[in-house]
């Protein structure tokens, strides 16, 4: 899979190519709007990461010529402005996908798995980690066999974890799956409903599943990636 | 009519001017024109006195009394003139005598008589009966050196017929004039004061929600389309200043999250490498918690600017606003619960607001979590939602630490923070206050603190309430969560 990063901030560009290429990508860098159209109409990528804010020709001017040359490139927008207006824009404009900066690295990643549709949109009904299951029919958990009862909030949450299973999600990830926009910052409530979530889920098991990754978030263990 | 209007107050001032001119005017005529016709008087009274001298009494002493009584009658017909005449020499002896006049406006011989004879003639003011008298005595020498004294008088009847009918044309003219003058001043005000009203009336509309919105502009060549020109390039620097603040506070949030990223993205790059101890994790950990609080800030100030300005289109929808309380309240339960508190709600369905739910949400989230930060294990919060009268009262209240009396003032203000070692503990960015208050205000509401310390703190919510009739069931929580929980996109 090949990835077009577009980004002017050569710090930021860094460690989203690092990222990427630890996650086995092959990613190329342009640091101008210029230059990331030459290299987008040139060859052919899998996915455009696209900052908005660029020097020469921005963003905006760059999906629009994109688009005009190939319709199929999924493209992700970064930008530091959150304006619902632009947001709405740009997605018109043909963007498939929108992040705001700052992000956390898992975030960017879930976002370019799931364009990529690498990513673990798993739909079957019932869920497993571990000897940890989830049956999304019945909303029904059992761990090692035996029922566990959760809110719906908590099932919610345990869902969301199970469907990323092995990655880190971060709180603000959490609160926008499973809360609301209203929550928005208000991350000691996840903090609250993981610490429930893993009384029921991990406390009689030596085996914990539920990890915290500190100032990162939470991920639920998958066993094959340790 | 508006006595503090432009109009008005131009209007009367103008008529009052004029009245003042008409009032001077009218003194100086009626008193000029009073003290011409006394002089003519005067003089004509002189005239007949020399003439008598002259015509009459040159021959008087050939010719005797009664030719000057005969002469007199003849020449000047007293009695039926009015005349006063009186005729004395100056041994004291009367050579004519005055007679009373045909119409008896005086009783002639009521006049006194000269003490002794006069040297220099003389102009007297007489009240003998009814009418003034104007007496003029004028001493006279004949050829001969007899000495006379010859007195002619008369009444002002005429003068003051004049001056009478002069007073009646100003009492009467005087003020239609000003009244006239009045109503015509105001119309022709209001006429020119037309422009005014409607650039009151456009200005009253300006708001910041829609700042391209400019004055009229008359095409008159006057001050009113000087002014109009003058507020609408005032109107344009502002829109430029308020432009330049809205791109400035999306500028700082730029600026601080380009940062914020490469910080957050080279931590988590260190720490997803798995090579570096639990210690040097939990250090890292720790800075992208701080590099987490920080975005949180900077979000919540552009958050703050934008309901400052208006930004947004906050009265969208009708709102239950009891509904939102409630199942907001549910989903903050389990944070009360961490710390015994117990939560209850005391709320009046079916009150309808119009506004944002998201914001209306982010309020009850606010007010709620500073109740549990700030409640002691075992407390107890009151979540309660009524109407009353036209405004739909939301109110948080918990048995608390409260707030001390000197910070309740300050609980608004953006970082402040009544305690401050505290509450840096409970890891609040000291703006959540006064998001909740900016958005009360863009609802067209108020948000009220009452505390005590060691009792508990009511915060008091009030926004204008509307009937539910158009309200639209919204999603249910259940709903909502279902919708949510599958990676985005797919």
């Amino acid at each position: 899979m090949r990835i077009l990063l577009i980004e002017d901030e050569a710090k930021v560009a860094r460690f989203v190519e690092r990222g990427l290429a630890a996650e086995s990508y092959a990613v190329d860098v342009a640091r101008d709007g210029d230059s990331g159209l030459e290299l987008a109409t040139t060859y052919h990528y899998d996915l455009l990461i696209l900052d908005l804010m660029l020097p020469r020709i921005d963003g905006a001017e760059v999906l629009r010529r994109v688009r005009s040359h190939n319709r199929e490139v999924p493209v992700l927008i970064l930008t530091a402005r959150d304006e619902l207006q632009l947001k709405v824009k740009q997605l018109e404009a043909g963007a498939d996908d929108y992040l705001t900066k700052p992000f956390a690295f898992a975030e960017l990643l879930a976002r370019v798995k799931a364009l990529l549709r690498r990513g673990p949109v798993n739909r079957s009904s019932t869920l497993r980690v571990a000897d940890l299951e989830l049956d999304r029919l019945t909303q029904q958990v059992r761990r090692a066999g035996r029922r566990v009862e959760l809110t719906s909030k908590e099932f919610a949450l345990l869902e969301y974890l199970m469907v990323n299973a092995g990655r880190v999600l971060s709180r603000n990830m959490i609160i926008e799956h499973v809360w609301d926009q209203s929550f928005d910052g208000f991350t000691n409530i996840v903090d609250v409903y993981v610490r429930h979530l893993r009384n029921k889920v991990d406390e009689d098991h030596p085996h914990k599943l539920i990890r915290t990754v500190r100032g990162v978030g939470y991920k639920i263990l998958d066993e094959e990636s340790e | 009519m508006n006595r503090h209007s432009l109009r008005f107050r131009v209007t009367r001032w103008y008529a009052g001017m004029l009245a003042v001119s008409i009032l001077l005017f009218g003194a100086t005529m009626y008193f000029g024109l009073q003290s011409f016709l006394y002089s003519s008087l005067r003089n004509s009274l002189l005239d007949d006195a020399r003439a008598i001298g002259t015509r009459i009494l040159e021959d008087a002493t050939q010719r005797g009394v009664s030719f000057v009584i005969g002469e007199i009658n003849e020449g000047y017909a007293p009695s039926s003139n009015g005349l006063f005449v009186r005729v004395t020499r100056a041994d004291g002896l009367v050579m004519y005598r005055p007679q009373a006049p045909a119409n008896h406006n005086f009783d002639p011989t009521l006049v006194p008589s000269l003490p002794a004879l006069q040297s220099a003639s003389d102009c007297q003011e007489q009240s003998p009966g009814a009418q003034h008298l104007m007496v003029c005595a004028l001493p006279y020498v004949t050829r001969d050196h007899t000495r006379y004294v010859i007195e002619v008088g008369s009444t002002y009847g005429q003068i003051h017929k004049t001056m009478h009918g002069l007073a009646q044309i100003f009492w009467l003219g005087g003020p239609l004039i000003v009244l006239l003058a009045f109503v015509g001043g105001y119309v022709v005000m209001g006429r020119a004061l037309e422009p005014v009203h409607a650039l009151i009336e456009r200005a009253e509309q300006i708001s910041w929600r829609e700042p391209n919105q400019r004055l009229p502009v008359f095409d008159t060549g006057d001050e009113l389309e000087q002014l109009s020109r003058a507020l609408n390039r005032m109107l344009d620097r502002l829109e430029e200043a308020f432009e330049h603040i809205r791109r400035f506070s999306a500028d700082v949030s730029h600026e601080l999250r380009t940062p914020l990223t490469i910080i957050r993205g080279e931590i988590e790059t260190v720490v997803n490498q798995h090579r570096s101890s639990p210690q040097v994790l939990d250090i890292l950990g720790s800075a992208l918690e701080e590099a987490e609080r920080l975005t949180r800030i900077a979000d919540q100030l552009l958050v703050l600017s934008r309901l400052d300005v208006g930004e947004e289109n906050i009265r969208a929808e009708t709102v239950d606003l009891g509904l939102l309380a409630k199942s907001t309240g549910d989903q903050m339960r389990l944070l009360s619960e961490e710390k015994q508190l117990s939560l209850e709600f005391d709320i009046t369905p079916g009150v309808f607001v119009q506004g944002n739910t998201s914001r209306l949400r982010q309020i009850v989230v606010n007010l709620l979590d500073n109740a549990i930060k700030f409640s002691r294990p075992g407390g107890g919060i009151r979540l309660s939602v009524h109407a009353r009268d036209r405004m739909a009262v939301l109110e948080v209240s918990d048995e608390g630490v409260g707030i001390p009396v000197e910070s309740l003032r300050h609980v608004f203000e953006r970082f402040y923070r009544a305690d401050k070692a505290r509450s840096r503990e409970t890891d609040g960015s000291g703006l959540g206050l006064s998001i909740v208050e900016a958005i009360a205000k863009a609802h067209g509401g108020t948000l009220r603190v009452t505390s005590e310390e060691n009792i508990g703190t009511r915060v008091t919510l009030e926004i204008p309430r509307t009937d539910g009739a158009s309200a639209a069931p919204g999603p249910s929580e259940e709903a909502t969560v279902r919708r949510n929980y599958l990676p985005r996109p797919v």
